[in-house]
């Protein structure tokens, strides 16, 4: 399994929290009543945001994809298994 | 203490006199848990470091990276949510009116409000070490009538916003008039003619600055 699909997921969850954002961000707009202070809450937020993805894109940049995964197959346990029983039976 | 902001219904000559919110300590109480939230990753990563040091090879690390990156982004973003939650909830005093707007979560609101001049009685309470040391408690505002009672919890100095509130009481009734309406019922029993004994004996008294002696001439008028 090629790791580049693990980076595709991460994509696909961070749009989903893209959408949450979006979500309240109108939510916050859309509300009448609303001190002068919220700007600043916001762009606190907006900047910690950007720094946490933007760190995350620096190792995500760096990295190589491409790399695959060799998970251990089914194989590996059941062929030791298979082979224990036909020993058994051979020995019958 | 008079913010520029608007609200749904705001008359054009209104004006707001106090914006009230909970004091930010009880925000950073409720949400104490998140320092704990926010402090896991780094345990993880020194643990798994020094007890599980495959978490650096290959296949992990990178995964564990961007899991990482995933948990404080959805971190920050329920920050937000319990900021929203905080702020939403507020006490909007105009000088006509006090506004209750309670925000339960992202979708339930309930506002309610009523006019100063229904104001019969403001008491404040402060409970608690955190309420003594830090100046927070609650005002009840008991209103006229079978209107609600309107509670203001947790906000910031009780005690002036409760001398606020009676000044801006005392303000509404000079500046609507209701101060020089003369008491109209109900009337003292007259002698010379035979009564029954259930008639009120008191006469209500004219404002005299205090809410509690307007309130009835308020609700004649009303």
């Amino acid at each position: 399994m090629n790791i580049f699909y693990i980076l595709i997921g991460y994509y696909i969850i961070l749009g989903i929290l893209a959408l949450f954002n979006i979500f309240v961000i109108l939510h916050i707009v859309k509300y009448k009543y609303l001190g002068p202070y919220y700007k600043i809450i916001f762009i606190v937020y907006f900047i910690l945001m950007m720094g946490i993805l933007g760190f995350t894109h620096l190792f995500i940049f760096k990295f190589d994809w491409n790399q695959q995964i060799y998970l251990p197959s089914i194989s590996d346990f059941t062929d030791g298994f298979e082979g224990s029983i036909n020993v058994q039976l051979n020995n019958r | 203490m008079a913010p520029d902001i608007n609200f749904p219904g705001k008359l054009t000559d209104e004006h707001v006199k106090l914006l009230l919110r909970r004091h930010p300590f009880v925000l950073i109480r409720q949400n104490l848990i998140y320092i704990l939230y926010f402090i896991v990753p780094p345990i993880l990563y020194f643990f798994g470091k020094t007890y599980f040091s495959f978490i650096l090879s290959f296949p992990i690390y990178p995964v564990f990276i961007l899991l990482i990156s995933l948990y404080y982004s959805f971190f920050l973003f329920f920050l937000l949510v319990e900021w929203i939650d905080y702020y939403f909830d507020a006490w909007i005093v105009t000088d006509r009116r006090l506004i209750d707007v309670e925000q339960v979560g992202l979708f339930k609101r309930t506002v309610s409000e009523t006019r100063l001049e229904k104001i019969q009685d403001v008491t404040f309470e402060v409970k608690g070490i955190f309420g003594t040391i830090f100046h927070y408690g609650s005002i009840n505002v008991q209103t006229a009538g079978a209107a609600q009672n309107f509670t203001l919890n947790q906000i910031s100095d009780p005690a002036e916003i409760k001398s606020a509130l009676l000044n801006l009481y005392e303000e509404r009734i000079k500046t609507s008039g209701l101060e020089n309406i003369p008491p109209t019922a109900p009337q003292a029993p007259d002698k010379s003619t035979p009564t029954d004994k259930s008639t009120p004996l008191s006469t209500p008294q004219a404002p005299s600055g205090r809410p509690q002696g307007s309130n009835n001439i308020i609700q004649d008028i009303k």
